[in-house]
């Protein structure tokens, strides 16, 4: 999804091939449309996409077989190993080039960030183990559907990530319909927009603040920063789960999303579920489940140590993301002690207290450099050396009406005029949802022209 | 309904980006797969790219998103802005400043040679019109930066500014709204306070005819930010009353060389870099001026994109006028030396715009 030429030629090449493939052969190209996909970002990728696919299948059959025995852990172990040293040897973020090998002060292995789906394929296939050796269910004898799963290519971006078990029977039988294409038409296209609109506006807002020198930055100018990083960090996400939806739901099956409407939440717990509800589902699951025991404080808090810093670190291996995940920690384990009078407190007070928290914390996820998180977090609070605020104003004049958008979506606006009906009027919705999906088609192809970059930046 | 609605809504969306595709590949052909892959360094940078240049309707869908993206009250476009009617490139502040190794390498070219060094540093439209841009963009600091990169040059370099003529001029058509360039009128303001420093009086614009070679022209920066409420520029050359002195230009590149009777070249108007009427823009590493005075100095001049307008008004005052472009020699692996011999010519002048030579990683090529 990385620009115009995936719009308007892989997309429809894509879909008509896969509507007029026999059933029997879908999966072969899906799988083969993902390493095309993979080729054409960086041939390297196809390295960690061949050791998921073989590791996840081949270990799932040896795990089922010997899960009973001493053997079944050992395999598990191997399988975890393979696929945490894909994850961190190719995974590679765009925001700061950062992966495992330079936090080493090694040359990386891949050229840039290009390369794909290295942050979401060693999660397939781990969770396809771990669920095959708690005897959730058995293992894939079908290479094809264990390696469409695995490999999925909508889910490159950014997830969301799946699950075997509620994604095999649609892998083996998508029911592909006008429906479901009008609904993947629909995603897509939003999610599209936010990526544009949004998510590329909210980069660029923080651009500019990052031109203000720390010593001399504005504090109203600070918190606008802070506010647009944080948006364009839940939007990035969001847009690219969306258009994955989209592009699933093209191919008659259904990933289980919702669309945004993280500031619902009251608390951080909840907002780091609503942000990324299946990289929250997934280290839940298989991390924090996995470490925590019954009646054990200790457990709980190593648990929540290791689940949050292995999800932060899924942004990115570099010091922001160990800082970010430190101070998300501490945060969590705060809001835990204090969850008795955090209760009574009214809601919109609690509203107040995680935005004032989430914006604080953000710049550990902005900065490369600790110290250059922690003076931005004190010109938030007004250490910066400036009389006269200038650039508050053009940020606001500039930034504003995405910025509004942004609230506005992660309010969740969408799912409102869903639930209330708005558009329930079956004359209105025939007419107007062929004209804003163009209309939004339009628009797309205006900034994708212009120069707008597509690409997962984070 | 909602089956007809879905169906309507599938069938108009692939209808579109299949007539879109099959035109881009086609039916436009505005600019062919081999000059793209040419000056790209991969095939998928090339493929991109030519999706992007032969997409139907290129111009409409840019001045789309200009206009969108200027009602929703974006005025930054990467590294252009819009600064009231005008657009202006900003200054990269995540880039590399080489300010000071830059003026070094002028240093030492300095020592290595007995004529005269003049240096000008020229502001860009970013800093004359730094009041109606933020201060975030950095271009305010431009005169600051000047003076700071002529305070570290040699003491027999002379250094000349050309910041304040420009700025007291900023009302008068200076510089393009569209291009990061200065006008014909920019280049006189500078050439009249430099040709004081290099010993000479100003031949005043009444000694010229003014001609406007293009009335209509829209500059790399539009490209960027097709806002519709930025006017086209205009292109002024002039041209003496009386005889122009230019007899013969020679023009040398890589391996290709040119000969032409006049400083300018309006062949180049019918590109899209229309600028490129003075002296063909920074297509050659060397360009020999030759006038009919016979008897008066030599000038060389070390340029970057801002000489080549100023250029026409100097050969009022020189036998010879060469240019050498240290970017050309740094991309040809070259040496000042290789091309010419500043002994040679009894005065240097070095002429950038303070945002290139800040950023510049060829001056190596001037020792």
């Amino acid at each position: 999804m990385s620009d115009i030429s995936f719009l308007y030629f892989f997309l429809p090449v894509f879909t008509g091939l896969y509507l007029i493939t026999p059933k029997a052969l879908k999966r072969l190209l899906v799988i083969l449309a993902g390493a095309g996909v993979i080729v054409w970002a960086d041939p390297v990728g196809l390295i960690p996409m061949g050791i998921c696919i073989l590791s996840g299948y081949l270990f799932g059959i040896f795990i089922h077989n010997f899960r009973d025995k001493v053997w079944g852990k050992v395999f598990l172990g191997l399988e975890i190993t393979v696929n945490a040293a894909a994850f961190l040897l190719f995974h590679r973020t765009a925001f700061d080039g950062a992966d495992f090998m330079t936090l080493l002060g090694q040359k990386s292995l891949i050229k840039s960030a290009a390369a794909i789906g290295a942050s979401v394929m060693p999660l397939h296939s781990v969770a396809y183990c771990i669920d095959v050796y708690k005897k959730k269910y058995v293992c894939e004898h079908r290479f094809t559907t264990a390696a469409e799963y695995i490999a999925f290519f909508p889910t490159f971006g950014a997830g969301p990530i799946l699950s075997f078990d509620k994604m095999k029977s649609q892998f083996e039988d998508p029911k592909p319909s006008f429906a479901k294409c009008a609904v993947g038409v629909r995603m897509l296209m939003l999610g599209l927009i936010m990526k544009l609109f949004i998510s590329n506006a909210m980069k660029d807002m923080w651009h500019d603040v990052t031109d203000i020198p720390l010593n001399s930055m504005p504090a109203t100018a600070a918190w606008l920063g802070s506010l647009g990083f944080a948006m364009f960090f839940y939007f990035e996400v969001c847009a690219f789960c969306c258009m994955a939806c989209g592009m699933a739901s093209l191919m008659g099956i259904e990933l289980s999303y919702s669309l945004p409407a993280g500031i619902h939440s009251k608390s951080f717990r909840g907002l780091c579920r609503r942000a990324n509800p299946s990289l929250y589902h997934w280290s839940r699951n298989y991390i924090y489940r996995s470490i925590k025991r019954d009646g054990s404080g200790f457990s709980e808090f190593l648990a929540i140590i290791f689940s949050v810093m292995l999800a932060v670190l899924w942004y990115g291996f570099s010091m922001r993301s160990v800082m970010f995940g430190a101070a998300l920690i501490v945060v969590l384990c705060f809001e835990k002690i204090l969850e008795s009078p955090l209760k009574k407190l009214p809601g919109f007070v609690r509203y107040i207290i995680l935005f004032f928290m989430i914006l604080v914390i953000m710049p550990f996820m902005a900065f490369s450099e600790p110290a250059e998180a922690l003076q931005y977090i004190s010109a938030m609070f007004g250490s910066g050396n400036n009389t006269l605020d200038t650039a508050s104003s053009y940020l606001l004049g500039s930034y504003s009406c995405p910025m509004i958008t942004a609230i506005v979506v992660s309010f969740g606006a969408f799912g409102y005029l869903k639930r209330k009906k708005v558009f329930n009027n079956e004359y209105l919705t025939t007419i107007i949802q062929p004209v804003w999906v163009i209309a939004l088609l339009i628009i797309c192809t205006a900034f994708l022209v212009s120069g707008e970059n597509c690409t997962y930046k984070f | 309904m909602k089956k007809f609605s879905d169906a309507i809504t599938v069938v108009a969306f692939f209808a579109i980006l299949l007539m879109f595709a099959v035109s881009t590949l086609f039916f436009q052909g505005k600019v062919s797969f081999d000059d793209i892959s040419r000056n790209s360094d991969t095939a998928k940078e090339a493929c991109s790219e030519y999706v992007v240049q032969n997409f139907p309707m290129n111009s409409n869908w840019h001045s789309m998103f200009g206009n969108l993206m200027g009602f929703v009250g974006r005025k930054r476009f990467g590294d252009t802005f819009i600064a009231g009617e005008r657009l202006v490139k900003v200054s990269d502040h995540h880039g590399d400043d080489n300010t000071i190794q830059n003026v070094a390498y002028i240093n030492e070219l300095a020592a290595n040679t007995e004529s005269p060094i003049y240096m000008m540093l020229a502001p860009t439209a970013g800093g004359v019109y730094s009041a109606d841009i933020p201060e975030l963009l950095g271009c305010g600091s431009q005169r600051e930066r000047i003076n700071e990169a002529y305070m570290q040059l040699d003491k027999r370099i002379i250094s000349i500014d050309a910041f304040y003529p420009l700025y007291s001029a900023r009302d008068e058509y200076v510089y393009y709204r569209t291009e990061d360039l200065w006008t014909s009128f920019g280049a006189y303001y500078a050439y009249t306070e430099s040709v004081g420093q290099l010993g000479f009086s100003a031949v005043s614009l009444d000694n010229y005819d003014q001609e406007y070679a293009d009335a209509n022209f829209m500059g790399s920066l539009y490209d960027k930010a097709m806002v519709g409420s930025i006017k086209p520029d205009r292109i002024n050359i002039f041209r003496s009353k009386y005889q122009s002195p230019v007899t013969k230009v020679k023009m040398y590149g890589t391996s290709e060389s040119k000969e032409a009777e006049s400083v300018y070249f309006r062949s180049a108007l019918k590109n899209s870099k229309k600028t490129d009427i003075f002296l063909l823009g920074n297509r050659y590493i060397k360009t020999d001026v030759f006038t009919e005075l016979k008897d008066d100095p030599k000038l060389l001049i070390i340029k970057g994109s801002y000489a080549n307008t100023i250029v026409p008004f100097y050969t009022a005052h020189y036998s010879k006028i060469t240019m050498v472009d240290p970017n050309r020699l740094k991309q040809a692996d070259r040496k000042l030396s290789d091309v010419v011999d500043p002994d040679d010519y009894d005065q240097i002048l070095v002429i950038f715009d303070i945002d290139s030579f800040s950023r510049a990683s060829y001056f190596d090529t001037l020792t």
